[in-house]
C-alpha cells in the first residue's frame, strides 16, 4: 500500500461506509444542537434526551458499518465539524480519538463488532464513558482556579451519560426493528 | 448499444421476483419507455442498469446487460458512460452551489481543474443555468435541480440516460422545459431509458413502450398499439393525449367575496364554504409570497388547486390548516375563524408520515380509540386503498406508490372539515391514479371541503369539480 | 427549503473579511493558549486581542446578543460556584482575581468562535476543507457531514410539521407525557429512517459520481489577503505578549 493511499484511508473502508459514517456524524451532532436549542442547555431533561437520541444512532451507525474504526472516525468527524462550525475545543480531539480507538480494538480482541450486536451497544457505553472522562479532565483544565465549578461540569456528564444508557435500549430496539423493515441488512 | 438479457432478480429475503427474464435492447439516439404499476420493478431494472448491483442492491441476480459489448465494471467507469437520474435529483448533489456541484463531478473523473472549469462554463451555457450558478443547490426548484444534474451527467458524454420518473414533480412548465431538453440530447445520439407513468409528454421522445407487470415484460410496442381505452386499462396505463383540463368551475381569487361572511345565517351558515378573506404572508425578511388572497373552498367538493412552483400554493394550505400564521387576514367558517383542529393534510413526503412498526398499526394510531373496536374500521379503510394485504408489513418496507396511498388513506381516517391533499398522486400508476381520485370524491361527498395541490392534470379531471389558479 | 447556508451567509459582516483558514487558526491558538496561561495579566491580553478580532470580524448587533446569552449563563454558572463554595469550604477559590480566571478562558474562546460560526458558509466550508489536505479518510465524510446538514435540517421540520398534523386535539404536552415510547417512535423512528435513506442515496450518488477519498474537489486556491496576514501576525503578537507578561509578572 502506497503512502498516499494510506493517507486516503484505502482499504479501511469503502466509499459508502465513509459517506454512511459522516452522515451519521452529522446526524447526531445535529441533533443533539437542535434538541439543545429547543429545549435549552442546561435543562435536565435535554441532557438526557439528547445523549439518548446521539448514543442510539450510534448504535445504528455500528449496525449498518460494524467494522472496527467505524465509532472513532466518526467520533472525529463529530468533533471536527463541531470545530469547523462553532468553534468547538480541537484540545480533546487526540484524547477523543485515542480513548475511542482503544475501545474498538478492545472489542475486536473478544471477538469484534460482528460476532454479538451487544457488543455494538457496549462499544458505544464504553466509548462514551471514556470520551467523558477526557472531557472532565479538559473541563479541569478551564476551571483549575476555581474547582467548585468543576461539580457542575461533573452533574451535567452524569445526566448525559444517564441519557447515554437511556439511548443504547432505545438503539437496541430501534436496529432490531430496523433489520425487521429491510432498512439494515 | 444497451442489451439487456435475461435479467432476473429477487431482493434479500424475498422469495418473489422482482424482475424476471427481462430482455429487450436499446439502440443509439433512441428513447425507450419503461411503464408500469407501482412495485412492478422499474426503478429496480434501472437501478441494476446504472450499476448498482451488488453494492446497493441486495439479492440475486442473473442474465446480463452489456453497452457495446462491454459487460458492467466498476461503478464509477460505468456510470460515466451510463448516466443515471434519481426521481429525486437532490440526493444527488454533494457539492454546496450549481457550479461547485459541475465542477465536482468532473473532477471525480480526474478531468484536469483547467480543463473541467472550461466544461463547466458550457454545461451553464448550454442548459441556462448561468444566473442561479452561484445558487444554492438546495434553493432551486425542482426543474433546476434535473437541469444541474443533466448537465453534469452530460459533461461526461455518457453514451445512455436512465431517468427514473422525471416528471414525478415537475409543473407543466418545466415538464415541456425538460421534454425539449431530452429531445436535443436524443437528437445528439444519446439512448434514453425513462422509467414514467406520466406517458403524454413523451410521445415525441420514446417511440417504444415497454410495459412491466410483477417484474416481468407484459407489453411491448409503440405509442399506437396503446391507444385504446380498454387496452391502456387492462395494462394499468395513464392517459397518451396531452391531458387538458376538463371544463371545471373557477374560483375567483383576489376578489371582494359575494357576501359578507361575518353575516351568514340559517342554512346558508350551517353548510357555508370555507372562506380565505384577504390573506398576505411572507416568511420573516423574505418577499411576499400571497398578497391579499380571498377565496372560498365550497364544502362537499374537490377542489384543485393549481399553479406554476413557488407560487405560495403549499403556504396557502398551511395557512388553512393552521400550521402558519398569515400576517393579515383570516380563514373562515360559518361566519367564524375556521378551527386549525378541524382539518387534516397530507404531505408530499411520506417517510416523516409513517411512525408504527405495522401498516394497521399505523391505521389504528390515525384512527385513535381501542385498538380493538377500531381493527374492523382500520382493515375496512386499508382495503379500501387496495393495502389490507400488507396490514402487517413494516410502513417503510412498502413501495413508494403504496406508502403514497397509506398517508392518503391515513388522512382520510378521521373525519374533518377540510382536507388537504399534496401532490398525491406523484408516483401512482392508472390504476391506482382512478382508485385514489375515486376515494378523494367519496370523502367529499361526506362534507369537508377537500383541496388537492397538485400538477397533476389526469387527477383533477377525475376528481375534482371546482379549480384555482395562483399565480 | 430554507438553506442553513444562506442564512448563516446572510449574518453578520464586520470591518474585515478574513478567509475560513484564519478564523479557524485563531480558534485553535484562542483554545491552546488560553488553556497554557494562568495569570490574569496574559489572559488579560489575549482577551482584549480576541475581542479586537471580534469587533473587526462582526456587527455589533451580533455581538452584543451573544454577549448577552453569554452573562446570563456565566452568571448563573459564578452564582452556583459561589453557593457551592459556601457548602465545601474546602473548594472555595483562593482570591476573586483567581475565580474570574476560568471566565476570561471561557471570553477568549467565545470571541474567536462568534466570528466562525457567524460567517460559515457550506461552499465556502467545503472548499476550505479541500485546501486543508486533510487525509481522505477525514476529508470524505467531513464533506458529506456539510453537505447534509441542510437537509437534515429540512427533515427536521417537515417531521415537526408532519407530527403537528397528525397529532393535533389529542389532548397536547399531557397526551405526550404519559406516552414517552410514543413520543421516541413518532420523532425518533422516522428520523432514523430518514437518516439510513440518505445514507444509502448519498452513498449511491457519491459512488455513481466516481467520488473517492482521493478526489481533489477544492475548486478555489487558497489566497491569503493582507487582512489575513495582519491579523495573524497581531495574533502571533499578543500570544508574544502574554508570554512576556507572565515571566515579568512571576
Amino acid at each position: 500500500m502506497s503512502i498516499r493511499s494510506f493517507w486516503d484511508g484505502k482499504g479501511l473502508f469503502e466509499t459508502h461506509e465513509l459517506v454512511t459514517i459522516g452522515l451519521f456524524a452529522a446526524g447526531a451532532k445535529a441533533s443533539a444542537l437542535v434538541i439543545a436549542l429547543v429545549g435549552g442547555g442546561m435543562n435536565p431533561l435535554t441532557m438526557i434526551l439528547k445523549s439518548a437520541v446521539y448514543s442510539a444512532l450510534l448504535v445504528v451507525l455500528l449496525a449498518k458499518v460494524p467494522k472496527t474504526g467505524t465509532l472513532t472516525l466518526a467520533n472525529l468527524v463529530g468533533a471536527l465539524l463541531a470545530f469547523f462550525l462553532m468553534g468547538q475545543s480541537m484540545l480533546a480531539i487526540p484524547a477523543l480519538v485515542i480513548g475511542t480507538l482503544l475501545v474498538e480494538l478492545f472489542i475486536k480482541a473478544i471477538g469484534g463488532l460482528e460476532r454479538h450486536p451487544g457488543y455494538a451497544i457496549l462499544t458505544v457505553a464504553l466509548s462514551e464513558f471514556v470520551i467523558r472522562f477526557i472531557n472532565l479532565g479538559v473541563s479541569y483544565l478551564m476551571v483549575r482556579e476555581q474547582p467548585q465549578l468543576l461539580v457542575m461540569v461533573v452533574v451535567v456528564v452524569a445526566f448525559s451519560y444517564l441519557g447515554i444508557i437511556v439511548g443504547l435500549v432505545g438503539g437496541y430496539f430501534m436496529t432490531r426493528e430496523l433489520r425487521h423493515a429491510g432498512l439494515l441488512q | 448499444m444497451l442489451k439487456v438479457k435475461g435479467i432476473t432478480f429477487a431482493h434479500a429475503h424475498s422469495q418473489k421476483k422482482a424482475l424476471e427474464d427481462v430482455t429487450f435492447m436499446l439502440l443509439e439516439g433512441q428513447g425507450l419507455l419503461l411503464t408500469g404499476a407501482s412495485g412492478s420493478g422499474k426503478s429496480t431494472l434501472l437501478s441494476i442498469l446504472a450499476g448498482l448491483y451488488p453494492r446497493f442492491l441486495h439479492g440475486e441476480l442473473t442474465g446480463e446487460f452489456t453497452l457495446d459489448g462491454v459487460g458492467q465494471d466498476d461503478v464509477a467507469v460505468w456510470s460515466s458512460r451510463v448516466g443515471f437520474m434519481t426521481q429525486n435529483p437532490e440526493i444527488q448533489f454533494i457539492a454546496g452551489n450549481v457550479e461547485d456541484e459541475l465542477y465536482l463531478t468532473l473532477r471525480c473523473r480526474e478531468i484536469s481543474g483547467q480543463k473541467a472549469k472550461v466544461l463547466v462554463e458550457d454545461r451553464l451555457k448550454v442548459f441556462g443555468l448561468e444566473a442561479i450558478r452561484e445558487n444554492s443547490v438546495f434553493q432551486l426548484s425542482e426543474g433546476q435541480k434535473q437541469k444541474v444534474v443533466l448537465a453534469s451527467l452530460t459533461a461526461l458524454k455518457p453514451r445512455v440516460l436512465l431517468l427514473d420518473e422525471p416528471s414525478a414533480n415537475l409543473d407543466p412548465v418545466s415538464l415541456e422545459e425538460l421534454g425539449r431538453i431530452l429531445k436535443v440530447l436524443v437528437s445528439e445520439g444519446v439512448s434514453l431509458l425513462i422509467a414514467d407513468h406520466r406517458l403524454a409528454w413523451l410521445r415525441d421522445i420514446t417511440k417504444q413502450i415497454l410495459v412491466l407487470d410483477g417484474g416481468k415484460i407484459s407489453f411491448v410496442g409503440d405509442f399506437e398499439s396503446i391507444k385504446g381505452k380498454e387496452r391502456r386499462k387492462e395494462l394499468g396505463l395513464r392517459e397518451i393525449e396531452k391531458p387538458v383540463l376538463k371544463d371545471l368551475e373557477r374560483i375567483e381569487v383576489g376578489k371582494a367575496l359575494p357576501y359578507d361572511p361575518k353575516n351568514l345565517e340559517g342554512p346558508l351558515k350551517e353548510n357555508s364554504s370555507i372562506i380565505v378573506e384577504n390573506i398576505s404572508f411572507s416568511y420573516p425578511g423574505g418577499p411576499a409570497i400571497l398578497e391579499d388572497i380571498s377565496l372560498s373552498l365550497p364544502s362537499g367538493k374537490v377542489t384543485a388547486l393549481i399553479g406554476p412552483s413557488g407560487r405560495g400554493k403549499t403556504t396557502l394550505a398551511k395557512i388553512l390548516c393552521g400550521l402558519e400564521k398569515p400576517l393579515h387576514g383570516q380563514v373562515l367558517f360559518a361566519g367564524e375563524p375556521f378551527p386549525a383542529d378541524e382539518s387534516q393534510v397530507v404531505l408530499q413526503n411520506t417517510d416523516h408520515q409513517l411512525y408504527m412498526s405495522t401498516v394497521l398499526g399505523e391505521m389504528l394510531l390515525a384512527l385513535g380509540g381501542k385498538k380493538t373496536a377500531q381493527a374492523c374500521k382500520a382493515m375496512g379503510i386499508l382495503e379500501l386503498f387496495n393495502l389490507h394485504h400488507l396490514a402487517q408489513r413494516h410502513p417503510q418496507s412498502l413501495s413508494g406508490g403504496e406508502k403514497q396511498r397509506l398517508v392518503v388513506a391515513v388522512g382520510l381516517a378521521r373525519p374533518t372539515r377540510l382536507l388537504v391533499l399534496d401532490e398525491p398522486t406523484s408516483g401512482l400508476d392508472g390504476h391506482n391514479l382512478t382508485l385514489m381520485a375515486e376515494e378523494i370524491k367519496k370523502t367529499a361527498s361526506s362534507g369537508p371541503s377537500v383541496v388537492i395541490i397538485t400538477h397533476d392534470l389526469e387527477l383533477i379531471n377525475l376528481s375534482s369539480e371546482y379549480l384555482v389558479e395562483l399565480g | 427549503m430554507q438553506d442553513f447556508s444562506s442564512k448563516l451567509s446572510n449574518s453578520s459582516r464586520g470591518l474585515v473579511e478574513l478567509s475560513c483558514e484564519t478564523r479557524l487558526l485563531l480558534t485553535l491558538f484562542a483554545s491552546i493558549f488560553s488553556l497554557i496561561f494562568s495569570d490574569v495579566y496574559s489572559l488579560a491580553i489575549l482577551l482584549f486581542a480576541s475581542a479586537v478580532y471580534l469587533v473587526l470580524e462582526t456587527r455589533l448587533k451580533t455581538i452584543v446578543i451573544v454577549y448577552i446569552i453569554f452573562a446570563f449563563m456565566a452568571g448563573i454558572a459564578m452564582l452556583c460556584a459561589h453557593l457551592l463554595g459556601y457548602v465545601l469550604s474546602g473548594m472555595r477559590s483562593q482570591s476573586p482575581i483567581q475565580a474570574l480566571l476560568p471566565m476570561m478562558r471561557l471570553m477568549i474562546s467565545v470571541n474567536t468562535i462568534i466570528p466562525l460560526a457567524i460567517n460559515a458558509r457550506l461552499s465556502g466550508m467545503v472548499n476550505s476543507l479541500n485546501r486543508l489536505k486533510l487525509p481522505g479518510i477525514i476529508k470524505l465524510p467531513l464533506l458529506i457531514t456539510i453537505r447534509f446538514i441542510p437537509t437534515f435540517l429540512n427533515d427536521l421540520r417537515q417531521l415537526r410539521v408532519a407530527i403537528r398534523v397528525r397529532f393535533r386535539g389529542r389532548g397536547g404536552f399531557f397526551f405526550w407525557v404519559i406516552r414517552p415510547f410514543l413520543w421516541w417512535r413518532v420523532f425518533f423512528m422516522p428520523l432514523v429512517v430518514r437518516l439510513i435513506r440518505s445514507a444509502d442515496e448519498l452513498a449511491m450518488a457519491a459512488e455513481l459520481k466516481g467520488l473517492s477519498s482521493d478526489t481533489d474537489f477544492g475548486r478555489e486556491k487558497l489566497v491569503f489577503s493582507k487582512a489575513d496576514r495582519l491579523v495573524i501576525l497581531l495574533a502571533l503578537y499578543s500570544i508574544m505578549a502574554a508570554f512576556l507578561a507572565r515571566d515579568f509578572y512571576a
